[in-house]
């Protein structure tokens, strides 16, 4: 017996005993998996749908610490800096020995007089570094409303050095940090306006699934007048009847509503129909005739069978929700400053002034797109996912 | 003969289509008119008929599903009185849910895919207060050993059994209350052949251990005969024939029954190959149901009060018989003759 062979026998007796108990466990598994198990486990598989809901996960996470992640307050003017073009970040500092040095950094600008134009135009300025890092000091904010601190994600290690990533405005805001602040409330209203949606869909859908009959068709019918409203003018009409002197928190709760009266509609329906549907399931009629209460076959027999479907529904609801504000905003009868949403933000890019001399204004346009694809490409793979049990 | 355990009076079953707003109202689907049969403690009743003629219906209304138009439906409670299960309201007759049962047809949508096999049988054990929460768990390992499928599987998902052992789930579901009647609505239609000889075993080894009574509702002839004790034969909503299964099946007196048994497949070879088509024409529509005897257009001894006269039910032989001819017509030169009818290609 040559020696190679040794240790596979003597493995071979620790290791054949072990193979088929790890497959009857991973069977198990399986056959003990319960739905939001088998849900996840599909879900998992859709990698479109994993990107989403990463990168929304990301645009979540940046709204909330919006303060954090964004170099400067969103207000803060600079009269030197209007229409500052983006910086590029440089991460390698050439010395002056001719090697090169880690150094992250980007360059100043060097303000030039167009003279025909009688414009200023902002030049790159070789010669002008500005330090950047991570984790720099910068202005006070308060992480999550609670806790006072100074940090922020990025910025020029000395406060008051010109950082624009992504450019500057009319006013000289920073782009980059406006878009980031403008996340909470685009992002924060399609989640409010679809929990609004939500519970009015689910709570008409359901009446109208359950009871049937006349309340059933009354309920389709307000439904399909409300669908057949074009609904850019019906928005239009509810938003202007907002009264201006209202404080911007009460127009944003105003417009959250004017969207999710229409956005319910849709939800309704499914739940409606998943009812519908649900009802003449032999299981049901099983439960009914197990002794199951009628408030028990709707929450324990009839409602998880529909909860995966009405959340990829709700997500769905979502982007479209972020669009209309978006849209409104955008045509001036939605949220308006200092209220910062992508809408709002956009208004900025209107004319055909700022998209010859500065495109950099549309990137919260670039960020209502990249928020809304995401959040379609996650609902596409829960709907994908909804039903575990469909052969 | 002992009190019938149950016994269905002029049961009636209709399903009514009011029109609505711009919609025309269609005319009532009699799925269950008239129908009068009894159930003895112990027997197995087979219910036969085509698809349509009302057999799943009548199970429905039994159990309690669906809702009855008239008629009675007399069960012995064990305790002694006699009650009329269809004159009872909603609520009271919930009390009954747990003494008649039901075996569903097919066990792939009978089950709740999101509740475990322990939650699934649980249901009716908790819902009815026959187990105590602490003691749920252990019962159903004992149902679950009982339909031979083993205890520890409580914690799966339907998702992880097969037909067969889905079925057998939908079984111990239905025993776990202790019931009394078991109405099996083509309990073995929807799953394999070679499964269905298990699942029957286990239904007539259960029924001696647990002294059950079934109600077997099939359009399976061949396994009809195999394990009823007394058949009922349903047509477009009503009573045709019911009797013995032995004096049934050697000796159909209704001319829908001997049609029905011509069109069982029997392994044959060569000149003796009976014909594919025993019976001619379609099922009536129970909506519009054919006056006088409802199964005269089909009928090869059709005569003029067939078409006028509905045919009540009387005894002939050993058999009760809905038919005005029962006595004086050759059932079996009919069978001889019906390939001549449909088949001429082929003699």
């Amino acid at each position: 017996m040559s020696a190679p062979d040794t240790p596979v026998k003597l493995a071979a007796p620790t290791t054949a005993p072990a193979e088929p108990v790890r497959q009857r466990t991973t069977g198990d598994r399986v056959a003990t998996a319960g739905q939001w198990t088998l849900v996840w486990w599909r879900f998992r598989r859709h990698k479109l749908a994993m990107t989403g809901l990463v990168v929304t996960l990301l645009i979540y996470l940046m709204a909330i610490f919006a303060d954090f992640v964004a170099p400067v307050p969103p207000h803060e003017t600079n009269a030197r800096y209007t229409y500052a073009p983006p910086q590029g970040i440089h991460l390698f500092l050439r010395g002056e020995d001719g090697g090169l040095s880690f150094a992250p950094h980007v360059l100043g600008y060097k303000v030039e007089l167009d003279p025909v134009a009688l414009r200023r135009t902002f030049v790159i300025d070789e010669t002008k570094i500005i330090p950047i890092g991570l984790f720099v000091k910068g202005a006070p904010h308060k992480v999550l409303g609670l806790f006072p601190t100074d940090r922020h994600l990025i910025g020029a290690i000395t406060p008051g050095d010109p950082f624009f990533l992504i450019g500057a405005d009319r006013l000289g805001r920073d782009v980059f940090s406006r878009t980031v602040h403008g996340a909470r409330i685009s992002m924060s209203l399609g989640l409010v306006g679809v929990t609004l949606s939500l519970v009015i869909g689910t709570l008409l859908g359901g009446i109208s699934g359950y009871l049937g009959g006349m309340v059933d068709a009354t309920v389709q019918r307000v439904i399909e007048v409300i669908r057949s409203i074009p609904t850019i003018p019906l928005w239009m009409g509810l938003a202007a009847s907002v009264p201006l002197t209202w404080h911007p928190l009460a127009v944003y709760f105003a417009i959250t509503i004017i969207l999710s009266l229409v956005g319910w509609t849709t939800i309704a329906r499914i739940v409606r129909g998943k009812f519908l549907s649900l009802r003449s399931e032999d299981f049901v009629t099983a439960a009914e005739l197990d002794g199951a209460s009628r408030m028990r076959i709707i929450r324990v027999h009839m409602l998880p069978a529909m909860t995966s479907y009405i959340i990829a529904a709700t997500t769905l609801a979502i982007p479209i929700m972020i669009l209309s504000e978006t849209a409104l905003s955008f045509i001036g009868l939605g949220l308006q400053p200092p209220l910062i949403s992508w809408g709002v933000l956009l208004k900025e890019a209107q004319n055909i002034r700022s998209l010859a001399t500065a495109p950099w204004l549309f990137a919260p346009g670039v960020a209502v797109v990249i928020a809304v694809l995401s959040l379609s490409f996650l609902g596409d793979g829960l709907r994908d996912a909804a039903d575990p049990y469909q052969r | 003969m002992a009190e019938p355990l149950l016994s269905v009076r002029d049961l009636s079953v209709h399903f009514e289509r009011p029109g609505g707003f711009l919609t025309k109202a269609q005319p009532t689907v009699k799925a269950v008119d008239g129908v009068s049969f009894d159930i003895q403690p112990g027997e197995t009743l087979g219910l036969v008929g085509e698809s349509g003629c009302g057999k799943s219906t009548i199970g429905r209304a039994i159990t309690g599903v669906a809702r009855t138009r008239g008629g009675t439906i007399s069960y012995a409670t064990k305790e002694g009185p006699v009650v009329d299960l269809a004159a009872m309201p909603r609520r009271e007759r919930a009390r009954y849910f747990s003494e008649i049962r039901m075996v569903f047809q097919d066990p792939q949508s009978s089950l709740n895919a999101r509740l475990r096999v322990l939650d699934v049988i649980g249901e009716p054990l908790r819902n009815f207060g026959l187990s105590r929460p602490a003691e749920i768990k252990e019962r159903v390992a004992d149902l679950l050993d009982l339909v031979g499928l083993r205890p520890e599987y409580l914690e799966r998902y339907p998702h992880a059994f097969s037909g067969g052992e889905r079925q057998r789930i939908g079984i111990a579901r239905a025993i776990a209350t202790d019931p009394r009647l078991l109405v099996a609505d083509e309990a073995v239609s929807a799953l394999d052949v070679s499964i269905r000889g298990q699942i029957i075993n286990l239904l007539m080894a259960l029924k001696a251990r647990l002294g059950l009574t079934y109600l077997f509702i099939s359009h399976d002839l061949a396994l009809v005969q195999a394990i009823a004790d007394n058949v009922v034969v349903m047509y477009v909503g009503a009573l045709v024939e019911r009797g013995p299964a032995a004096a049934l099946f050697a000796n159909p007196r209704h001319p829908y029954t001997a049609a029905l048994m011509a069109a069982v497949p029997k392994p044959q070879r060569g000149d003796g190959r009976p014909s594919h088509a025993a019976i001619r024409g379609e099922v009536a529509d129970p909506a519009n149901a054919p006056p006088g005897c409802r199964y005269h257009p089909r009928c090869l001894f059709a005569t003029e009060r067939c078409r006028v006269e509905v045919p009540a039910l009387r005894p002939v032989g050993a058999s009760e018989v809905a038919c005005h001819h029962a006595e004086h017509i050759d059932l079996n030169a009919a069978a001889r003759h019906a390939p001549l009818e449909t088949n001429g290609a082929n003699p």
